[in-house]
């Protein structure tokens, strides 16, 4: 059974909050907990830093898939059937 | 006013003018080819049955951009529903020890880049992105893609995929860790 520390989170909890802290949803007590555990928990410095690296360069990804041309024949003669038999 | 709308539906030419831009937009979302294929077709079938209702205030694309959202989030609220029942799938003791540390061969590890600068990573990087996406669950995926990529908040995230607030934190929670351990398995330590 995990003892809670009034004045501290674990790295558990605080991965958990820190999504929480970002919509501003903490309360004064919480965001304490939270900000007494961030100012010493490098690993969790570290997974704050990464997420947002990860989040900056998904946003950059650009597929260059295509859709098959078959599928691209078939999609434009289905539009045209509905077209002439709407 | 409305006499300035000029914009109009030209079916014919939607395959050749957009259906690979609403695929790449899908695919980003659903990480399944198939998958986001389907998507872009019940887009374009839906759009001619709602051709009455176009009354050209945006453009073409953008109206076909706006259904095929919605049927992203059909989509995302099909996979809601199949998976409600183990939103708690992915074990957190596999991050953290009983008393809530971070395990040490799991723990974020220096990834020796620097975090805050803009740089372009080389296209592997970002195919291990997409790779470690596709490994969340579908919903996971879900919420963090409307989250971080569509820039929605949690209160209108749960609204569309008809989720409860807390299953949407902890969705958001277990997506986070699981994607930052794989890109860090797959691609940091490689390096």
């Amino acid at each position: 059974m995990e003892i809670k520390n009034p004045v501290s989170v674990s790295c558990r909890e605080a991965t958990y909050l820190l999504s929480l802290k970002e919509e501003g949803k903490l309360g004064y007590y919480q965001n304490f907990r939270l900000y007494t555990h961030m100012i010493w928990c490098k690993m969790c410095q570290a997974f704050v830093k990464q997420n947002q690296y990860i989040i900056n360069q998904a946003n950059k990804i650009n597929t260059d898939d295509v859709l098959a041309p078959d599928f691209k024949l078939q999609l434009a003669s289905r539009i045209n059937n509905e077209l002439n038999n709407g | 006013m409305a006499d300035t709308n000029t914009n109009t539906l030209n079916p014919n030419t939607w395959v050749d003018k957009y259906s690979d831009k609403l695929y790449r937009f899908a695919l980003m979302r659903v990480s399944d080819k198939e998958v986001a294929q389907d998507l872009v077709q019940d887009s374009f079938l839906s759009a001619l049955k709602n051709a009455a209702n176009y009354r050209g205030e945006i453009s073409e694309l953008n109206w076909l951009y706006t259904i095929l959202k919605s049927k992203i989030i059909d989509h995302y609220k099909k996979a809601s529903t199949r998976l409600s029942e183990n939103v708690g799938d992915t074990p957190l003791d596999f991050y953290f020890k009983g008393g809530g540390s971070w395990h040490k061969n799991t723990a974020p590890d220096n990834w020796g880049v620097s975090y805050d600068e803009d740089r372009v990573e080389t296209g592997d990087f970002y195919r291990v992105i997409e790779t470690c996406k596709t490994k969340l669950k579908e919903i996971q995926n879900a919420v963090f893609t409307m989250k971080y990529m569509d820039d929605l908040n949690s209160d209108d995230i749960c609204k569309e995929l008809g989720i409860s607030s807390s299953n949407y934190w902890v969705l958001l929670h277990r997506a986070k860790l699981q994607l930052r351990e794989c890109i860090e398995r797959n691609w940091f330590d490689k390096k």
